[in-house]
């Protein structure tokens, strides 16, 4: 079932002004319940400005989100419950941090819901738990963590909300190849364990190749494609065309093929890559 | 020559009532003039405190780090030091300080006193030596992330230094941006035979310098080229850093019985490589 469809959206910038721009144009999809779902688009492509309208930051120019089914502007009022529903991680989370201890930041967004105390607790426990700080961090400053830990509190605290619409934009950014892998395991663990929906915006192919179930590419204001890994990754010139760099392997493979072997150019893991080449090349004595 | 050099660098930080932090632990590295070396390791393992001893922004509390044969424990080698070894550091949003791209760039020379048509002449070739000579009286903000590096960059040219020390210059930039900025780095290298410190975590990156350096705890633990260093798969691994995903595609091959080289890094050598071995 869709937990999101955004019907028809367009947004424009600057509108009636010289500096007026379509983000996004006419855009329709659906998100399922539970899914985890890759966004890439070089910069520029509306990924950013589509994530903004599925939590009502911004209202759309023409067209429409819905949320469960009914229209997130139905009631303007009631847009904040829209946004405790629909949480959002932004680039960079870790400059947001501004209390004085980690565990008032992560309550920060379970108070404003009006949560008992009780469940307040329960709430930021269990989010350190999830992102792997250990208790011992609560009572520190956000100054006295490291940048991949301060990222994680931030993160966090959005998921002590318990939203059913966990959105993500580029997690990883800027950290070592360790930090991103934990970043990583740890959201594919959050979505296990609780089901929730979850949406990635990356501009690393291999991250969301790893851990999406879709993607999504957005172009120029518009879906370029909406498919499983898979099914994008086969379409690796058009990729390329669009400005986006496939993973290292699945362009290997697209060399191959142009070379006239025939691969199968929806491999993006060195395993799967390996797999298919081993048959081709006799090893293992074959 | 060597541009830089660091003899058994020790650095701690010590904070009051605490044990001393060890960050190096007896670094011992020799750069050569008009190279491009590349400085990988996980965060913490100490690459961007080295950085920092090479402009002499920080002091080792052992050993000896020398720049151009100048120590840099003498202060009055201070300015002189930093005159040759131009810094840019990962978030081009704190390193621009005007409102002007070209006001921006000049910034550096301004403060060396030298007189106006200098300056001028200084700023235009910088700002051409990083292609953003178009956007000379824009304004920094509403550049993207690419460009305002590269600006970064220009600012640090228009110093004259014999050597560019890059801290992740990439890391909050997107592929096109990265792409512009790793262009622009390697065309000085080249073309202007500029010295090139590069860190980064990236190991595409990694793989255009002539030389990749490994530090892990404060120590340089791998040093050779990219093709050396990327084909000790396993090794990178341990220190947790990643391997270009072809070198690993090829390592994967060699492991279950396939002769294929191990030291190759990019997808047009891979494919070749295979294709050579259907070949056959």
């Amino acid at each position: 079932m869709a937990i999101l469809t955004v019907e028809n959206l367009t947004h424009t910038y600057g509108a009636h002004s010289p500096f007026e721009k379509h983000a996004v144009r006419g855009v329709s999809l659906d998100i399922q319940e539970g899914e985890l779902l890759g966004i890439i688009g070089h910069t520029g492509s509306g990924k950013s400005t589509l994530i903004q309208h599925l939590n009502g930051l911004l209202r759309p120019n023409e067209g429409r989100v819905l949320l469960d089914g009914i229209d997130i502007w139905e009631n303007p009022k009631k847009i904040r419950d829209v946004r405790f529903r629909v949480g959002m991680v932004f680039q960079y989370p870790e400059h947001q941090l501004f209390e004085d201890t980690i565990y008032k930041d992560i309550a920060f967004g379970p108070k404003n819901m009006g949560l008992s105390e009780e469940e307040i607790d329960h709430r930021v426990r269990q989010a350190a738990a999830y992102v792997g700080l250990p208790e011992s961090l609560l009572d520190k400053s956000p100054f006295d963590l490291s940048g991949g830990e301060k990222r994680r509190a931030a993160i966090a605290g959005v998921m002590a909300m318990e939203p059913q619409v966990l959105i993500l934009d580029e997690p990883t950014a800027g950290l070592d190849p360790q930090g991103r892998e934990q970043i990583l395991t740890m959201i594919q663990d959050y979505r296990r364990t609780r089901g929730t929906t979850v949406l990635l915006v990356t501009h690393s192919m291999e991250d969301v190749a790893r851990v999406a179930d879709r993607i999504l590419v957005m172009a120029d204001g518009q879906v370029a494609m909406l498919d499983t890994v898979e099914a994008v990754f086969s379409r690796a010139e058009e990729l390329e065309r669009i400005g986006l760099t496939v993973p290292a392997v699945t362009k290997t493979l697209l060399l191959l093929q142009q070379a006239g072997v025939a691969v199968d150019t929806a491999a993006y893991t060195v395993e799967a890559a390996t797999a298919q080449l081993i048959s081709l090349l006799g090893g293992d004595g074959v | 020559m060597d541009m830089l050099r660091a003899i058994d660098v020790h650095f701690d930080y010590t904070y009051e009532n605490e044990a001393p932090q060890v960050v190096l632990q007896g670094v011992d590295l020799a750069i050569e003039k008009g190279s491009f070396v590349a400085v990988l390791g996980h965060n913490g393992c100490g690459k961007s405190t080295l950085a920092k001893h090479f402009n002499a922004l920080l002091l080792p509390t052992g050993g000896q780090v020398l720049v151009a044969d100048m120590t840099t424990a003498d202060e009055d080698n201070t300015y002189p030091i930093r005159r040759r070894v131009g810094m840019v550091l990962q978030n081009p949003d704190n390193q621009l300080v005007s409102t002007i791209v070209e006001e921006d760039v000049a910034f550096g020379p301004e403060n060396l006193g030298l007189p106006p048509a200098e300056i001028r002449a200084r700023v235009d070739a910088a700002l051409a030596a990083v292609d953003m000579t178009a956007y000379k009286d824009h304004s920094p903000h509403r550049l993207s992330g690419g460009q305002k590096q590269r600006i970064a960059i220009a600012g640090v040219l228009a110093m004259h230094p014999d050597c560019l020390l890059l801290d992740e210059p990439t890391a909050m930039l997107d592929p096109q941006g990265r792409r512009e900025v790793l262009d622009t780095v390697c065309r000085l290298n080249h073309e202007q035979g500029m010295t090139v410190v590069l860190i980064t975590h990236y190991m595409e990156e990694a793989a255009l310098a002539d030389r990749v350096v490994v530090m892990d705890e404060g120590r340089v633990v791998l040093d050779g080229t990219p093709r050396q260093v990327f084909a000790q798969g396993e090794r990178l691994t341990a220190l947790g850093l990643d391997v270009p995903q072809p070198t690993a595609l090829c390592a994967a091959l060699r492991q279950r019985g396939v002769d294929i080289p191990a030291d190759l890094l990019t997808p047009e050598e891979c494919a070749a490589a295979i294709l050579k071995r259907l070949k056959n």
